[in-house]
C-alpha cells in the first residue's frame, strides 16, 4: 500500500452544486492541504470520501480498499475530525471515553485522558460550555485515541486564535512521526497549511484545479508585478492567470526562472497559497 | 545543530538546509560518522513539510555529503573528505577567476591581489 | 452488537442530565395521583408516557450536536444507527412502564396499607405501552424522513391522525359486525391484548423497516 488514499473521478450531484470528476492521492506518510473557499466543495468532497453521502460516481480508495466495501474495517483506522459536528452537546470528556470506548476497537481510554490533560480540557464542563477553541481540541483528541493510521479533518483551525492553531499543527507533525501515518486536512486558512503540508490541492467550484507539493508550489510559482504596457508583451501561454488591479497587473506564473529568462520583469513575488488561490479564482485568461 | 531558514527568502527552504548542513560538514562541525535527525524529526523541529527536509537530505546524498541506512537514519558520510576538498578547491578557483577576470579589466596587478588575499586570509 | 450497545450509550448519557428534572416529575405524579386516588391508572399511564417522550427526544439531541454526521465517521453502519435507536425508544418506555408499575404498586400500599387493585395497575400499564409503541411505529419513521425538527410538528398532526384512524376502525368493526360499543371493548379486553400484542410487534417491525430504508438514502 502506497497510498493512503486514492480518490478517482468522483462526482456528487446536488441542485445547483456538483462535484466534478475529483482526483486526489495522498502518498502514505505525508500531510496534504486541501484549500478552496467556502463553498468549493471541500466538505462535500471529505463526506463521499467517508462513503457519509452517495456519490454519484468515481471510486475511493482508502489504505488500498474500497471505502464502500470495507467500510468499518477503513474507518477503525481513520480519526475524523468534522467541523459542525461532534457527538453531544451535553457529554463532558468522561462521557466522551464512556462512548467511544464501545465505538473503536482501538480505543485507548489512557492516551484519550492523556490528551485531555495535555490539551487542558475542562473534565467536569460540558461540550456546550467549551469555547470553539476547546470543542476543537476535544474533537482532536477523540481522533487521536484510538491510534488512527490517517486523520481526515475539515476546517480544524476555523475560528482558532493563533495560539491554539499552532498547538494544532504541532499535534499534527507529532502524529506524521510515523511514516506510517498520513494527515489529510482541509481549510481555507491557507497560512496554517503553508508550512508543514507536503502537498497542497485546490478545489475550486467543484473541480480540483491542481495538486502540488508544497515545495514547488512556493519555490517555482512566482507574481510578477507589472504595468499594461509589459503585460501585453507577455505570451499567454507562458502564465497561469492574471489579475488586473487598479494600479497594476499580477500575473502568476508557475516557472519564474524561465519566465524570467525569457522576459527580464522587474518584480517577480514569491507567492503565498492565498495569493494563488486568489489570482485563479479572481483572475482572468 | 543550529539551522535557520528563512521564510521570506528567495533561496529554496530545503537548499537553505542544504547549505547549512554543508557547512558544518566542511567546518567539521558536524563529523563523519555522526548521525543527522531524521527526516520527520527535523521537518517537525524546523515547522516545514517532510518533502522538503526529504529533499535536502536527498541532494546531500547526491553531492556524496551524507549516506542514508535504511531503518538507520543518515550519517555525514566518511568516503569523501577528498571529494568534498575537490570541489570547494574547484569553487575557490572560481571565484578567484572571476576577480582576475574582473582585475585584468581594470588594470589591478597580479601583486595588489596576492596583498588583498594576504590581508583577507590573514584575518580569518 | 458492541456498536449498537454504544449508541444506546449514547442517547442514555445525553438524558443523564435530564435526572433531576425527571424525579420531580415522578414526585410531583406521586402527589397529585396520591390526592386525586388515581395512582392505579394515573401513574401507569403518565410515566411510560414520559420515558417514551424522553426516548423520542433523543432525535432532538442528535439534530442538535448533528451528531448522524459525525457517528458515521466512526466503524458503525446506518443499520447499526437505527437498530440502536429502535432498541434504545423501546427499552427507555418498557423502564418507564416498569417504573410506573412499581411506584403505583407503592403508591397504593403506603395509602392503603394492602395491594387490592394490582390487575387494573398491570392492565393499565400493559395499556399504556402498546400505546406508546402504537405512537412510536408512527413517530420514530417521521422523526427520519422529516428530521427532529419538522418531525415534532408533524408528530403532532399524526398523533391526531393517529386517534381518526383508530376510531374509525373501531366504528367501522363495530358497524360490520353489528356490535355495540360495549360489546366490543368486551371483545378487546378479552381477546383483544394478545392480537394487538401482536399487530404491534409487527407493525414495529415493519417501522424499523421503513426507517432504516429512509435513513439509508438519506443524506446527512
Amino acid at each position: 500500500m502506497k497510498n493512503a488514499i486514492e480518490v478517482r473521478k468522483l462526482c456528487k450531484n446536488y441542485k445547483g452544486f456538483q462535484l466534478k470528476d475529483v482526483d486526489i492521492i495522498l502518498p502514505k506518510g505525508m500531510i496534504m492541504g486541501f484549500i478552496g473557499e467556502n463553498g468549493a466543495g471541500k466538505t462535500t468532497t471529505i463526506k463521499a470520501m467517508l462513503n457519509i453521502i452517495h456519490t454519484d460516481g468515481g471510486e475511493v480508495k482508502i489504505f488500498g480498499m474500497n471505502v464502500k466495501e470495507n467500510e468499518k474495517k477503513i474507518k477503525e483506522d481513520i480519526g475524523v475530525v468534522l467541523d459542525d459536528s461532534f457527538l453531544s452537546e451535553y457529554f463532558n470528556v468522561i462521557d466522551v471515553n464512556q462512548f467511544m470506548k464501545h465505538m473503536y476497537n482501538n480505543w485507548d481510554e489512557e492516551l484519550y485522558f492523556k490528551y485531555v490533560d495535555r490539551f487542558q480540557l475542562d473534565k467536569k464542563k460540558k461540550v456546550k460550555e467549551y469555547s470553539s477553541g476547546m470543542k476543537m481540541k476535544l474533537k482532536i483528541a477523540v481522533a487521536l485515541s484510538h491510534h488512527p493510521k490517517l486523520l481526515i479533518l475539515d476546517e480544524p483551525t476555523s475560528g482558532l486564535d493563533p495560539v491554539a492553531r499552532n498547538e494544532i499543527l504541532d499535534i499534527f507533525q507529532d502524529f506524521i512521526q510515523d511514516e506510517e501515518h498520513s494527515i489529510f486536512v482541509s481549510s481555507h486558512i491557507t497560512s496554517d497549511l503553508e508550512h508543514i503540508a507536503d502537498y497542497i490541492t485546490f478545489i475550486n467550484d467543484g473541480k480540483i484545479v491542481f495538486t502540488e507539493t508544497r515545495d514547488k508550489l512556493l519555490e517555482t510559482y512566482g507574481i510578477v508585478k507589472c504595468s499594461e504596457e509589459d503585460f501585453k508583451k507577455i505570451d499567454k501561454k507562458d502564465f497561469i492567470k492574471y489579475k488586473k488591479n487598479r494600479y497594476e497587473y499580477e500575473i502568476l506564473i508557475d516557472n519564474k526562472v524561465e519566465f524570467q529568462k525569457k522576459y527580464h520583469v522587474e518584480i517577480i513575488d514569491k507567492p503565498t497559497i492565498e495569493n494563488i488561490m486568489l489570482i485563479y479564482i479572481k483572475g482572468e485568461k | 545543530m543550529d539551522i535557520i531558514i528563512s521564510n521570506s527568502s528567495n533561496t529554496p527552504i530545503y537548499e537553505q538546509i542544504k547549505e547549512q548542513i554543508k557547512n558544518k560538514i566542511i567546518s567539521n562541525e558536524l563529523k563523519t560518522g555522526e548521525l543527522l535527525p531524521s527526516i520527520r524529526t527535523l521537518a517537525r523541529d524546523l515547522r516545514i513539510s517532510v518533502i522538503t527536509t526529504k529533499n535536502a537530505y536527498e541532494e546531500l546524498e547526491r553531492e556524496g555529503y551524507v549516506e542514508t541506512i535504511p531503518a538507520k537514519g543518515t550519517y555525514v558520510s566518511n568516503k569523501n573528505i577528498e571529494l568534498i576538498r575537490e570541489e570547494q578547491l574547484q569553487k575557490v578557483e572560481h571565484l578567484i577567476d572571476t576577480a582576475v577576470s574582473v582585475a585584468k579589466i581594470s588594470n589591478i596587478s597580479k601583486q595588489e591581489i596576492q596583498d588583498m588575499v594576504d590581508i583577507i586570509y590573514g584575518e580569518d | 452488537m458492541k456498536t449498537v450497545v454504544g449508541l444506546m450509550v449514547k442517547d442514555f448519557l445525553n438524558i443523564k442530565s435530564y435526572r433531576t428534572t425527571l424525579m420531580f416529575l415522578l414526585i410531583l405524579y406521586a402527589i397529585t395521583s396520591f390526592a386525586n386516588d388515581n395512582i392505579a391508572t394515573f401513574i401507569p399511564i403518565c410515566v411510560p408516557l414520559i420515558f417514551g417522550m424522553l426516548g423520542i427526544s433523543s432525535f432532538s439531541y442528535d439534530s442538535i450536536a448533528k451528531a448522524d454526521k459525525y457517528v458515521l465517521t466512526l466503524p458503525i453502519t446506518k443499520k447499526d444507527m437505527v437498530r440502536a435507536k429502535y432498541l434504545y425508544v423501546f427499552i427507555l418506555t418498557v423502564l418507564g412502564t416498569i417504573v410506573g408499575i412499581v411506584l403505583s404498586i407503592f403508591l397504593q400500599i403506603v395509602k392503603t396499607g394492602g395491594l387490592t387493585n394490582i390487575e387494573s395497575i398491570i392492565g393499565a400499564s400493559i395499556g399504556a405501552l402498546l400505546g406508546m409503541m402504537v405512537l412510536q411505529i408512527f413517530e420514530i419513521p417521521v422523526m427520519y424522513i422529516f428530521g427532529a425538527e419538522k418531525g415534532r410538528i408533524i408528530q403532532m398532526a399524526a398523533i391526531v391522525l393517529l386517534m381518526f384512524i383508530i376510531s374509525g376502525i373501531s366504528i367501522l368493526v363495530m358497524k360490520v359486525f353489528q356490535i355495540s360499543l360495549e360489546q366490543f371493548l368486551d371483545i378487546l379486553i378479552h381477546y383483544g391484548i394478545a392480537i394487538i400484542t401482536a399487530m404491534v410487534a409487527l407493525f414495529y417491525i415493519i417501522s424499523y423497516k421503513i426507517s432504516l430504508n429512509v435513513f439509508i438514502k438519506k443524506e446527512v
